[in-house]
């Protein structure tokens, strides 16, 4: 297997005269697990369906474990596995029926699938439940049942569409864990499309935001940071001891060279500059004789990149 | 090829335990029953006079001298419920459900979803229709104490494979309907405007566009022979658009030996018209246009839900 699992070049997808993903090109690699984010009708959920072969490209090339598509997409969807957004099962079959019957659909033979179905049951804690009706699952329980549908396909590609949307917390660090697990141990690549930022901070190696069709950001979250926040400004966050501070030191601190404003809301300041300007900002509040309980450089993160890419498209 | 089967095997599962397949199953056997058991009661009472007396066992099903109506004439009214009962959801239902994009993702080519759908629906029709004409000859057998004769025998398979192919042409109207319209109350509704415009309203408009281009006088006797006879010719070719007037006309032939001809014929000597059974393979070449056309129809809307289906996005919902 080539080490670039999934692969587009270009790809285009037009609904008449609305595009819906606009000449899209990334690579992922293998055991990756790569975030798709961007706002809701950006085009992400018609990429997954173009890669897994249910929708034909406008233009462009989409590879998948070096497969094309969408003349090969009955190869890609023997290996790859899909969890669509709001993952529906047949209400009047049990858990377990639901899973036998991919099991079927994927050839997997009648002995082994038996155990199988039990094994990804057990996996994503559905054991209990497993002749119990789907009709009468919560939505959480469905979501995990639908993780429970990709797994018994040990799939070397997983396309994952909003995979916690409507869990509660306990089901999405579960959830969170087997996708963690399918790309350590089983060196499974990942894609997974979310709007809950933090939670694809926590598990995603690389991200790609998509707005409007198009590709506006891809890379590591780090490094989408720094590009994110070049020739902005840093915020440095200052925490005192109560009623230390005083107006000699706000006046002090906003002498400082490339400060350019301090806020102050009770105890804490925030002091926004265009370098990081800590050493000097500590050595004024021990000047003026006020305590200095904390103070951190205020992190990137994922939600500043997205809206700040999302300010300027 | 092991999916398609996988698909069969569920829905047949799906098909044969479901309440809607047991009402079905219920009405078709007690139409078949009852009317075999006056069938039966009229050849004991009255062998004689009876219309059944030269083909015992077609009487049974076609007999209207018991209380309730022959069983070829259910089939012909009710079969096309049965199809669309069996088809009008299919598609959309997964689709609303969201399993369609679950079971689109499989490694499966996507034609096998609505082959697989079908079959097992062709699978249900013949199972519910080989098994009430079995028990009617069953009871035939026992209520007359005579065995079928192979002419009969061969009549009663004929109209059984015909009477298949009828419903599943309704079973594909019903699949394509479930491809075509999102809602399935709507599937439901148009199958069931679908079915009274091809059992009734045809009938109203055959009529009415037959007297618009070819009119005939009031009486009848006034008019030449010929407009008479293209008046007829029209009428008919007309109401053979529907499937139902195809049903119609073959299961008559099929099941009454006696009839030689559809239409009208102009008759000089009528005596010598012998009113003698005609062969089985006479009844076949009358009806053999029947047959095809039905079966043609069946493979153009199954091509039309192929290719509409086949284009469809396999999105997780409709939005």
């Amino acid at each position: 297997m080539p080490d670039t699992v999934i692969e587009l070049d270009k790809l285009t997808k037009a609904y008449g005269e609305t595009i819906a993903v606009n000449e899209l090109s990334m690579q992922i690699e293998q055991g990756e697990i790569f975030g798709f984010l961007g706002p809701n009708g950006a085009g992400k959920t018609t990429t997954i369906l173009m890669l897994m072969g249910l929708t034909e490209p406008s233009s462009g090339i989409a590879k998948v474990a070096g497969y094309q598509l969408p003349r090969q997409g009955i190869k890609i969807r023997r290996l790859a596995g899909y969890l669509p957004e709001n993952v529906g099962f047949y209400d009047d079959m049990t858990a377990y029926q639901n899973l036998l019957y991919t099991a079927r659909l994927n050839s997997i033979p009648r002995g082994e699938s038996e155990n199988k179905v039990t094994d990804v049951l057990a996996a994503v804690g559905l054991k209990d439940v497993s002749d119990k009706k789907v009709g009468k699952f919560s939505k959480g329980m469905k979501q995990r049942l639908g993780i429970a549908d990709v797994l018994i396909k040990e799939p070397s590609v997983a396309f994952l569409d909003e995979p916690t949307a409507g869990v509660d917390p306990e089901g999405v660090k579960l959830i969170l864990g087997l996708i963690r697990n399918l790309s350590e141990e089983k060196k499974t690549t990942v894609m997974l499309s979310s709007h809950l930022l933090y939670q694809v901070q926590r598990i995603c190696h690389r991200v790609g935001i998509i707005a409007k069709g198009r590709l506006v950001a891809y890379g590591s979250i780090e490094r989408l940071g720094k590009e994110a926040l070049k020739g902005g400004d840093l915020t440095i966050e200052v925490q005192l001891a109560e009623k230390s501070e005083s107006r000699a030191l706000l006046e002090d601190l906003r002498s400082l060279p490339s400060v350019k404003d301090v806020h102050r809301s009770g105890s804490a300041l925030s002091v926004r500059c265009g370098e990081d300007v800590r050493p000097l900002i500590a050595k004024k509040i021990v000047e003026q004789g006020a305590q200095l309980l904390e103070m951190k450089l205020r992190d990137s993160s994922l939600e500043e990149i997205y809206t700040r890419y999302f300010r300027e498209t | 090829m092991s999916g398609i089967f996988a698909i069969i095997v569920k829905e047949l599962g799906d098909h044969l335990s479901s309440k809607r397949f047991t009402i079905l199953f219920l009405l078709v056997y007690l139409a078949g029953l009852a009317g075999a058991y006056f069938g039966v009661q009229a050849l004991i009472s009255d062998p004689a006079n009876s219309t059944g007396f030269s083909f015992p066992f077609l009487s049974l099903m076609t007999s209207i001298d018991g209380a309730s109506p022959p069983f070829i004439s259910f089939i012909s009214i009710f079969g096309p419920i049965i199809g669309l009962a069996l088809g009008f959801d299919s598609i959309n239902r997964e689709i609303a459900s969201g399993t369609m994009s679950r079971l689109a993702s499989q490694p499966i080519h996507r034609d096998d979803i609505i082959n697989g759908k079908f079959l097992a629906g062709l699978v249900t029709i013949a199972l519910l229709i080989m098994s009430i004409v079995l028990i009617i000859t069953g009871m035939g057998i026992l209520g007359l104490g005579i065995v079928p004769s192979l002419e009969e025998a061969s009549r009663i398979l004929a109209f059984s494979a015909i009477s298949i192919v009828y419903i599943s042409l309704w079973l594909g109207i019903g699949i394509l309907l479930s491809i075509l319209v999102r809602r399935t109350a709507t599937s439901a509704l148009a199958g069931i405007a679908l079915w009274i415009f091809f059992s009734f309203i045809i009938l109203f408009i055959a009529g009415l566009v037959t007297n618009l281009l070819v009119p005939m006088k009031v009486p009848i006797t006034d008019n030449d022979p010929e407009i008479v006879t293209a008046n007829d010719a029209l009428r008919r070719s007309l109401t053979r658009l529907s499937p139902n007037t195809l049903f119609d006309e073959a299961t008559i032939v099929l099941m009454n030996p006696t009839v030689r001809t559809l239409g009208l014929v102009i008759v000089d000597r009528p005596e010598l018209i012998i009113p003698n059974p005609i062969a089985l393979d006479q009844s076949l070449t009358l009806i053999w246009p029947h047959v095809t056309g039905l079966i043609a129809a069946l493979i153009i809307t199954f091509t039309i839900s192929y290719l509409k289906f086949m284009r469809q996005d396999m999105r997780p919902s409709w939005e």
